[in-house]
């Protein structure tokens, strides 16, 4: 585009657009460095205390000159399930958000596309689930995985109650009745069963919801605090978010050993949607491009 | 549809992992209250996001995304609710060491060695286990586990397993829940204001029981007074002390040389203390404080602390000791008046700072380091943090020499100060057998050479008398003499249904609302102290009522 603009003949114009586009330029990427410093904040906060040794006065820069790396180590030192915390906090934020997702799914297509008597009622119940808050069903879940399945440390204990939500069915449901009727008629013309359309035609359709759904659940599990809290004991059973409370001090606020702990486990998180982020959007829109 | 989806998406995906950023890190500092907050903050984040991008193509979702953000309002209330419950008391009391402390010895030397795991023993075969919980993290979490795996070792007939909660709130949070499905711990340590809540769960055996039965009351007699007296309830031990404190008065040795104070006399009184604030208080030429002379949170154990000072009770009757459940709060007579007075005079003479309620906030860390940097000359904290104040000291320049003082009383107030930490609490889960060696547990780490094995490694005081007599304790003393001024302190306070503190039901979760109502008074929100205090009382005697109304 500036290559095009400097053959112009009119030599004067060139020169002072060419200083104003390179003005608009520094301009952009000092806006873009601000927003990212803002955005990356935290991370740099929380690496200027993991370096700063155990100390009660951090500041808010590190003295460069004496920089204590240790605590990255000694992180893994004091806690050796680190590791197995964030492959336990994995396995079940990626089995739950797998499983809303066929829950959801399959659930909504019936409620959007079936004609079946009490659908509407079904789907109320469904949306009554939404009202009642977490807290309200902790007790119940609790008896059930806990005392009448004995599933306390397990990896089923962690997932299966929150296979199925009543959110996910919702939005799922919402998207799919705006997808025309029109295609069901015509691929069942075309010879298409209720399940290939499903597979082939709606699903490929809802990308975008399915992609906030996926998003959604993953965030939500993976940020669980209560009940891995309250369905583990053993330490090897913790997730990442009850885990690394194992680093803070009793008494005193002593940040380098929590800070460094805290990065240790957001780094396969973060390192994954960096490099999964355009993959991701790309397949989301490609979806909606089709549609 | 395409252009506003990737919008959309882009947005949310930003959203969401700034969102996930703060949850973590919030998770790292512990606080439960910003643990759930932040979550929150995601989903409805990410409930928004979701709301657009299905309108881009739908309208009818317009009304999916109202309720789906109603929900998550709903939920978001809910979590401050029940986070209210526990947020109180983790600053709370006692207290504690820290990697810095256990390292204080090498300071700043070689880098401070952390809490090396200790791995648990393997049980003896045919044992019987017990299931103990507790709340510690960090370099107590493993001071612990090491008595724990004497325990084991020293016998084979019980094998305790030590499970952490992370924090006292989380504990109690866990053990109320946990009361419904009837597994329960055979040991759980549970702090200082749960306890009328424990005795309450009728889930409890006193440890009285098991002492009455073997006659051992030589035990009890060799307990810290005030220490017993603060788990005795109704002329009843109800559980175990394990580790204890009480809070003192820091002062900057150098800072009172400097402007001409006995740095070996530290004030003692209101006036002296603001008398001496005044000297100590250094100002830039604009006016600004460069060294204050006393920075404070605004804490709620303080100001229970300063009841006890006064000789007045915190709520009737008898702080709730003896026989009648306690029923009305009284902390807005003149005993508590006269506290935040006092804080407001000091603020107001333009020589100390408030930096805020307590609990919940990082104000205890701006206050540590403010002190620690010098720029502090007096605070109020808990005696089990001067291990971290020393090190802290020495590794921001050695400006500071640390002074302990007892905390200040008005001039001629009679009283003293209430011990806080954690303690034992024995079940009735499990055999009889189980129960045994949860006593046999309970009663190793109340043996003298256990306690000084653990206060010595700790900072907190040991709760039995004659670990004063034993090597470990003895060489504590002499690497941190200012520890004696809180023994004096706690040995100076006259026994009362006072100084022994209150037991009320619903304490866990009053403190936050007492802070508001003092920073409402210091930042002249509200212009009297009795009119604040008056406020709060009201609003916490609602919150009891509702608690005694479920348990009678």
């Amino acid at each position: 585009m500036s290559a095009e603009v400097s053959r112009r003949p009119d030599e004067v114009h060139s020169s002072s657009y060419q200083v104003m586009e390179v003005a608009r330029k520094v301009g952009v990427y000092f806006l873009l460095l601000l927003a990212s410093l803002i955005v990356l904040f935290p991370i740099l906060f929380s690496l200027s205390l993991a370096l700063q040794g155990s100390t009660l006065a951090p500041s808010l820069i590190p003295d460069f000159s004496k920089l204590d790396f240790s605590s990255f180590g000694q992180a893994f030192a004091q806690e050796p399930n680190l590791g197995r915390w964030i492959i336990n906090s994995f396995v079940v934020s990626l089995t739950v958000t797998l499983g809303q997702l066929v829950t959801s799914a399959l659930a909504a297509y019936a409620l959007a596309t079936l004609e079946f008597p009490g659908k509407n009622i079904f789907f109320m119940v469904f949306l009554a689930t939404l009202m009642i808050p977490w807290e309200a069903t902790v007790i119940p879940n609790y008896l059930t995985i806990a005392r009448d399945l004995g599933w306390k440390d397990s990896y089923q204990g962690l997932i299966v109650p929150f296979l199925a939500t009543g959110f996910g069915i919702f939005l799922l449901r919402q998207y799919f009745m705006t997808i025309p009727k029109d295609l069901y008629e015509a691929a069942v013309i075309d010879g298409c069963g209720r399940t290939r359309y499903l597979w082939s035609i709606l699903l490929p359709l809802s990308r975008p919801a399915l992609g906030t759904l996926a998003v959604y659940a993953f965030l939500n599990t993976y940020n669980q605090y209560y009940w891995p809290l309250l369905i583990t004991d053993s330490s090897v059973w913790r997730t990442t978010q009850v885990g690394i409370t194992a680093f803070r001090q009793t008494e005193a606020a002593i940040f380098n050993l929590q800070m460094a702990g805290t990065l240790i486990v957001m780094l396969p998180t973060l390192l994954l949607l960096i490099i999964g982020q355009r993959q991701l959007v790309r397949g989301l829109t490609a979806g909606a491009l089709k549609g | 549809m395409n252009l506003k989806s990737m919008k959309t998406l882009r947005q949310f995906f930003s959203l969401a992992l700034v969102a996930m950023l703060v949850a973590t890190l919030m998770a790292a500092c512990g606080d439960n209250t910003a643990t759930t907050a932040p979550a929150t903050t995601a989903a409805a984040a990410a409930t928004t996001a979701a709301g657009t991008a299905t309108t881009a193509a739908a309208t009818t979702v317009a009304a999916a995304a109202t309720t789906a953000a109603a929900a998550a309002t709903t939920a978001a209330s809910a979590t401050t609710a029940a986070s209210a419950t526990t947020a109180a008391g983790t600053a709370t009391t006692a207290a504690a060491t820290t990697a810095a402390a256990g390292a204080a010895t090498t300071a700043a030397a070689a880098p401070a060695p952390t809490a090396t795991p200790y791995p648990t023993v393997a049980p003896a075969a045919g044992s019987v286990k017990i299931t103990f919980w507790h709340g510690f993290s960090g370099f107590n979490a493993a001071i612990l586990q090491q008595m724990v795996n004497k325990f084991n070792s020293s016998q084979a007939k019980y094998y305790v397993e030590a499970i952490t909660n992370s924090n006292y709130d989380d504990t109690i949070a866990k053990f109320r829940t946990s009361l419904a499905g009837g597994a329960l711990p055979n040991v759980v340590q549970i702090y200082d204001i749960g306890t009328q809540a424990m005795i309450d769960t009728k889930k409890i055996i006193p440890v009285q029981d098991f002492i009455n039965k073997e006659n051992l009351q030589s035990l009890v007699q060799d307990l810290e007074p005030a220490v017993a007296s603060y788990y005795t309830v109704n002329n009843t031990l109800y559980s175990m002390p394990l580790n204890s404190s009480s809070p003192v008065m820091y002062y900057d040795k150098n800072a009172f040389k400097e402007v001409g104070l006995d740095p070996e006399k530290p004030p003692t009184t209101y006036s002296e203390v603001l008398a001496a604030a005044k000297k100590l208080v250094k100002k830039d030429a604009s006016g600004k404080i460069t060294r204050s002379g006393m920075d404070f949170s605004l804490y709620g154990w303080i100001l229970e602390q300063q009841m006890a000072e006064q000789g007045a009770l915190l709520v009737e009757p008898n702080n709730g000791r003896t026989g009648t459940r306690a029923n009305k709060l009284v902390f807005n007579s003149e005993a508590g008046q006269n506290w935040l007075n006092f804080l407001k005079s000091v603020q107001d003479a333009g020589v100390g700072r408030s930096l805020g309620r307590h609990s919940g906030t990082t104000a205890n860390t701006t206050v540590a380091a403010n002190f620690t940097k010098g720029e502090a000359a007096m605070t109020f904290e808990s005696i089990a943090t001067l291990r971290n104040y020393i090190t802290s000291a020495a590794n921001s320049g050695g400006k500071v020499d640390v002074g302990v003082g007892y905390l200040p009383k008005p001039d001629n107030a009679k009283g003293g100060v209430i011990i806080g930490g954690a303690s034992l609490w024995i079940t009735t889960q499990g055999t009889p057998d189980q129960q045994q060696g949860s006593w046999e547990f309970v009663k190793f780490t109340a043996q003298p050479e256990n306690q000084s094995f653990f206060a010595s490694n700790t900072g907190y005081y040991p709760t039995r008398k004659a670990s004063y007599d034993l090597p470990d304790m003895k060489e504590a003393l002499v690497k941190y003499p200012q520890f004696k001024v809180a023994i004096d302190q706690l040995r100076a306070t006259p026994a009362s249904p006072a100084t022994a503190g209150a037991v009320f039901g619903s304490f866990s979760g009053s403190r936050q609302n007492v802070e508001a109502a003092m920073d409402q008074f210091l930042t002249g929100k509200v212009p009297t102290a009795k009119q604040a205090l008056d406020e709060v009382v009201k609003k916490e005697n609602d919150r009891l009522e509702e608690y005694n109304s479920t348990v009678k």
